[in-house]
């Protein structure tokens, strides 16, 4: 990997025209209460279709950690969180600003995010080569079992409700499922229709379950006021420095599991913003001031939620697992770039990745003084009526899913998708792991075929190497561990 | 949205996988391959079935026989109800009206429509949707160069 040429690429006007674009729109649908950062990346996606890679993928890193920050605006100065990897700490920032520590607080958010998030790319910049030269000796027995532990971890993590994390799992493996069979060139589930011979678009599914679905959410509130917000006084960098000073274990910490959990399939950075604000409490010499306005617990999980979106690239990048929503929908645009995630993207694309690694520190870098203007205008951006910014997200979701293919058959999978997103969710059914099935459901099925047609049909094959069948018992693992231990605390307690 | 009980969600979870499960049953095998097109969809059909059944038989256990949970508030006023069905109504009208009047003309009429929907002032909406209009020709076929619908505006353009 040169990183001469990767920081050349970053550097490129262009490049850092559309980075800087894309980071400007993160921030503003981060800070908008009910737009989430996945959904900011699925409106990027059309747009990076005509781009180069670097800029592509570039747009959707600078996009996303822009939106995991701001998201905790409007959560300090509303007790509405931006986007859901602000929850578990809203009550508290908050709580602070209540008390005249909006300014600290925010500042807070912001040098913990950008730190958390410079943590995390030191370790993907670390990690992912090393694996990825570990990753080079799989095979596809090897991949079929990766993809399964991906999608099992995505599974159990993304819900309260393990089965409806398994049906949301394989709605998505069954819609990629549709189009012409990898092997003998079969359609399946075409119904003669032609426009679905390639598939289900993956840019207007994620359009249509990422957007339009959020969008239909918000229509039905459409009419209620948000309140006003508050000003912002004072300086606000020196005072979130010191706050920073005195709780630096803390942001190690809190970069530390966010990083980690970002890995971890399927957790991302809602559930690192838990993690972290739980540990945070658990391990503190004042535990009793958490919610009642405690910046403590704020510095762990900011800087983990941001931390963990470069963790996740790491899955991603490495063995084309995505560790999150997000990631998938890299995947989905570096697929559409005509890079293969995988170990070879290290040794065929090195200047690629070495520039989204560029791309990972930028965006955090610049994320100080874009985050400090954000807070600075965020009083104003929350005033915009929402009765305009909803039918232009609207339009822009339907043009840059048309735009894609030119297809019109595309915008009916936007509308049926958007429809099924929103009844899942408000049924509890999670999305991420149909997102996630979506991606991941072609590379099941062309390992595991490639595999039976290698070993003629002999299901042995799938264990006999030494790294699968490490994978197969993790994946079995994975499943029956959690039962067991269910299985034996009913049975200490009936027995108690 | 409506609130489904467990029992109704599982029940169109099993039947869905039922109809996978069929329909990969007429997916005809080729030649000697040790994999049938229809092993893979079918399998998932019969997962689907089965967690859907799980889903069905635990709500049940849990809830009672209800197939809907509750009616939601936005369906009982009128004004969130326009407002759902404006997304729908915005989607199926852009598929329908951009290849007969362009993507200019289209863009105007669907964003100053729902505007309206959303009870934004005429003017307004009409300022809004004129903007929008020209923001994405110059994103979409100014810079991109996407070949967007070609309608009766276009060809006033130069």
């Amino acid at each position: 990997m040169n990183f001469v040429v990767a920081i050349q690429t970053v550097f490129d006007p262009l490049t850092l025209a559309i980075i800087l674009a894309a980071s400007v729109f993160g921030l503003f649908v981060g800070s908008m209460p009910g737009l989430t950062a996945t959904m900011a990346a699925a409106l990027l996606v059309p747009l990076t279709f005509y781009m180069e890679p670097v800029p592509a993928v570039g747009a959707i890193v600078a996009c996303s950690a822009m939106a995991i920050f701001a998201g905790d605006i409007p959560g300090a100065m509303l007790r509405i969180p931006g986007t859901p990897a602000s929850a578990a700490y809203v009550s508290e920032a908050y709580l602070l600003g209540r008390k005249g520590e909006l300014s600290t607080v925010l500042s807070v958010n912001l040098i913990a995010s950008a730190s958390g998030g410079i943590f995390g790319t030191f370790v993907l910049i670390l990690l992912a080569p090393q694996l990825a030269k570990v990753a080079l000796q799989f095979s596809s027995y090897e991949y079929f079992w990766l993809a399964l532990i991906g999608l099992s971890a995505a599974t159990l993590v993304s819900s309260s409700s393990k089965l409806k994390g398994l049906i949301a799992l394989f709605l998505g493996l069954f819609l990629a499922t549709v189009g012409l069979d990898v092997v003998t060139g079969m359609p399946r589930y075409t119904f003669g229709t032609i426009s679905l011979m390639g598939g289900v678009s993956l840019i207007a599914a994620l359009i249509g379950l990422f957007a339009v679905a959020e969008l239909f959410r918000k229509a039905s509130t459409i009419h209620e006021n948000l309140p006003p917000p508050p000003e912002v006084p004072g300086a606000i960098l020196r005072r979130g420095l010191s706050a920073i000073s005195q709780y630096r274990w803390n942001a190690v910490r809190g970069s530390t599991i966010g990083t980690f959990l970002g890995i971890l399939p399927g957790a991302g950075a809602d559930i690192a913003g838990w993690i972290s604000y739980a540990v945070s409490k658990r391990f503190s010499k004042t535990p009793e001031k958490f919610g009642t306005g405690h910046i403590e617990g704020v510095v762990d999980a900011s800087a983990s939620n941001n931390a963990s979106l470069a963790g996740a690239y790491v899955p991603a990048l490495v063995f084309g697992i995505p560790g999150d929503s997000l990631t998938a929908i890299v995947i989905g645009v570096l697929l559409i770039q005509g890079l293969n995630p995988g170990p070879t993207v290290f040794t065929q694309s090195g200047d690629v990745v070495s520039a989204i690694f560029a791309v990972f520190i930028l965006a955090n870098i610049i994320l100080i003084p874009l985050g400090l203007m954000a807070i600075k205008v965020a009083r104003h951006v929350l005033r915009v009526d929402q009765r305009i910014l909803l039918p232009v997200i609207l339009v822009f979701s339907i043009v840059g899913a048309f735009a894609v293919n030119n297809a019109i058959f595309d915008l009916w999978i936007v509308l049926v998708l958007g429809l099924m997103g929103w009844l899942m969710e408000e049924n509890d059914f999670p999305i991420a792991p149909m997102v996630l099935g979506l991606v991941l459901g072609k590379v099941v099925e062309e390992s595991f075929t490639n595999s039976m047609i290698k070993s003629g049909g002999d299901p042995i094959s799938f264990v006999d190497r030494p790294i699968s069948g490490a994978l197969a018992v993790a994946f079995f693992a994975i499943w029956t561990v959690p039962l067991c231990v269910t299985l034996w605390k009913r049975l200490t307690v009936s027995a108690a | 949205m409506l609130k489904v009980s467990d029992l109704g969600s599982g029940l169109a979870v099993a039947g869905l996988g039922l109809a996978v499960f069929l329909r990969a049953q007429t997916f005809p095998s080729v030649g000697a391959s040790s994999v049938s097109p229809a092993f893979y969809p079918g399998l998932i059909g019969v997962v689907l079935m089965g967690s859907g059944a799980g889903l069905a038989i635990t709500g049940a256990k849990r809830e009672g026989a209800w197939l809907l949970r509750a009616m939601p508030v936005w369906m009982r006023r009128r004004e969130n109800l326009v407002a759902v069905l404006a997304v729908p109504a915005a989607i199926i009208g852009y598929g329908l009206l951009s290849p007969v009047l362009g993507f200019l003309a289209t863009v105007f009429l669907v964003t100053l429509s729902l505007l309206i929907a959303y009870r934004v002032k005429l003017l307004r909406s009409a300022v809004v949707a004129f903007t929008l209009s020209v923001l994405l020709h110059i994103v979409f076929v100014v810079a991109m160069r996407v070949p967007l619908p070609y309608g009766f505006v276009e060809r006033l353009l130069p």
